[in-house]
């Protein structure tokens, strides 16, 4: 069976190679990003998506903007968001955007179990192409 | 009349120096002298009525509340204002308020005004404790300043300025709340990413597998203790988003009852039995259902974290006039007058395990509800929690008179 790819974008380098670490631990193809740009860098070329596991407060654009970006140019591919802040009602507002919002610390197994519920059920999403 | 008189003396002289000069001229002079004095003395009159008026309207339509006391410190006359802010039908509610024997001011204060220095204070007035009658809550938050009256450096009075700071008040507290969420989210973030990276570590570390089991011990002590800290961090974020959120009508009882079936499992398990009598058709309070639910989570944990034997957790709710009384009674432990004294104070907690957060939540839920809390308690007996919350209709009438 193909591995999920999933993408992590976070600012900090740790962070993203625990969850890196532990998600090919875990049979996951992971890629990684740094910042926003870089994100869209890879999903511009193309690159099969499964998830996008996202944070919300990074320099530059966040994690909130990405996600409203990538929606505007027709790209539906779930995504987690993990958030260092309770603003619960903000956090419920865009939750239609998210398949999951994690609270930073995240539990790993809390992870595995949400990564889980988005690749293990719902069916592969084909890439639209750009709206221009 | 007095000045009817002098009137009629001054015509007599206006009359005496139209008199032809000559041999009456030096009584014309000093008629005309004479009618000077009397025009001053008219003018000095005059000006002291109309600065007697000037200093009454001062007096009457300041909106600062001014009290005149004696050199003893007894009250002699107020003004409208003072009545207002009291809410205060007449003065006779307070002609026995005694600058020196009152609750207010400390003997600090009291030594100040003797030796003739000005004092300024913010107070909580409390109208219980001053035996007051009034149409505002039980306390008021006010501004004082009173200064001593002089004359030739004797001290013959003082003089009360008092202004109403509760809605001041209120806005620098939400000011200050607004602050520390601003500064508790930005510290979360700073916070959250370090904490992430050590249990994430440790985490990967148990993953990995670890064959020593005191090492295992450790590294789940860094994970839990991680969580831990997560926890207190988004207690005190929740603290201060408390008065942020939006508040609607919400069914009390239907609260009690989801937050009693959350923890029913947890309650069984701990050999704790909850006897709930809840009137049917308790009226809408105006209310923020997640804090709600917050609070009574809160208080029953409380309860349940007191009876490690198990025991009884009853429940009341009742409409009592304005308010719905919610008790939460437990046959647990209970607390000492000391510990009473402290369950509010925010980080303070006798639990192993504690935040110290619980409390002090549930205070400043209830206090944005427009509500009381209050903890009544025995140690070996157990502790009764009460909440009073005003029903919508009252809350909003309440407001209204407030305004």
């Amino acid at each position: 069976m193909k591995k999920a790819n999933i993408l992590i974008v976070d600012d900090e380098a740790k962070i993203v190679a625990i969850f890196r670490r532990f998600l090919e631990i875990k049979g996951f193809s992971v890629i990684t990003a740094s910042n926003a740009m870089a994100a869209m860098y890879v999903m511009v070329k193309k690159t099969p998506l499964d998830l996008i596991i996202l944070d919300s407060k990074m320099p530059g654009m966040g994690g909130d903007d990405l996600v409203r970006e990538m929606r505007k140019h027709g790209q539906t591919v779930p995504v987690i968001l993990i958030t260092g802040s309770i603003r619960s009602s903000q956090a419920e507002k865009a939750e239609g955007m998210f398949a999951h919002v994690l609270f930073k610390p995240v539990r790993l197994e809390e992870l595995l179990a949400a990564v889980n519920s988005v690749v293990g059920h719902k069916p592969f999403r084909k890439k639209k192409k750009k709206a221009s | 009349m007095r000045k009817n008189k002098r009137k009629k003396d001054k015509d007599r002289v206006k009359r005496a120096s139209k008199r032809p000069a000559g041999d009456l001229r030096e009584e014309g002079l000093f008629l005309s002298l004479l009618d000077k004095k009397e025009e001053e003395l008219l003018h000095t009159e005059e000006a002291l009525i109309e600065s007697m008026r000037l200093f009454r309207n001062l007096f009457e339509q300041s909106p600062i509340g001014v009290g005149i006391h004696d050199p003893r410190g007894a009250l002699l006359i107020v003004n409208k204002a003072w009545l207002e802010i009291l809410g205060l039908d007449s003065f006779d509610a307070m002609k026995d308020h005694n600058l020196f024997t009152s609750f207010h001011f400390n003997e600090r204060q009291k030594g100040l005004l003797r030796a003739g220095k000005v004092i300024q204070c913010d107070l909580e007035y409390d109208f219980g404790k001053a035996g007051l009658k009034t149409k505002h809550e039980a306390s008021l938050h006010l501004l004082y300043i009173v200064s001593p009256l002089f004359r030739d450096k004797a001290v013959i009075g003082y003089m009360t300025q008092v202004q109403n700071a509760t809605e001041r008040k209120k806005m620098a507290e939400a000011q200050r709340l607004a602050q520390l969420g601003r500064l508790l989210a930005d510290m979360a973030h700073e916070v959250n990413n370090p904490l992430m990276i050590i249990s994430g570590l440790a985490e990967l570390a148990l993953v990995d597998g670890v064959g020593d089991e005191k090492l295992k011990d450790t590294l789940n002590t860094i994970v839990d203790q991680c969580f831990f800290a997560k926890d207190i961090i988004q207690r005190l974020l929740k603290y201060s988003r408390i008065g942020k959120v939006e508040k609607k009508s919400v069914d009390v009882a239907a609260a009690i009852n989801l937050v009693v079936g959350i923890l029913a499992h947890h309650l069984h398990l701990a050999d704790i039995t909850i006897k709930k009598h809840v009137s049917d058709g308790l009226p809408p309070i105006v209310g923020n259902e997640k804090q709600l639910q917050e609070l009574f989570m809160n208080i029953l944990h409380n309860s349940a974290d007191a009876m490690m034997d198990g025991g009884t957790i009853t429940i009341n709710a009742r409409r009592e006039g304005d308010f719905i009384r919610i008790e939460m009674i437990d046959t647990g432990e209970g607390m000492s007058r000391k510990v009473m004294e402290r369950i509010f104070e925010p980080f303070f907690t006798t639990k192993q395990r504690g935040t110290g957060l619980g409390l002090a939540v549930c205070h400043t839920i209830v206090q944005d509800h427009g509500g009381q809390l209050f903890y009544d308690s025995r140690i070996g007996e157990g502790t009764k929690a009460t909440v009073l919350l005003p029903v919508a209709g009252a809350a909003q009438g309440a407001a209204g008179e407030a305004l």
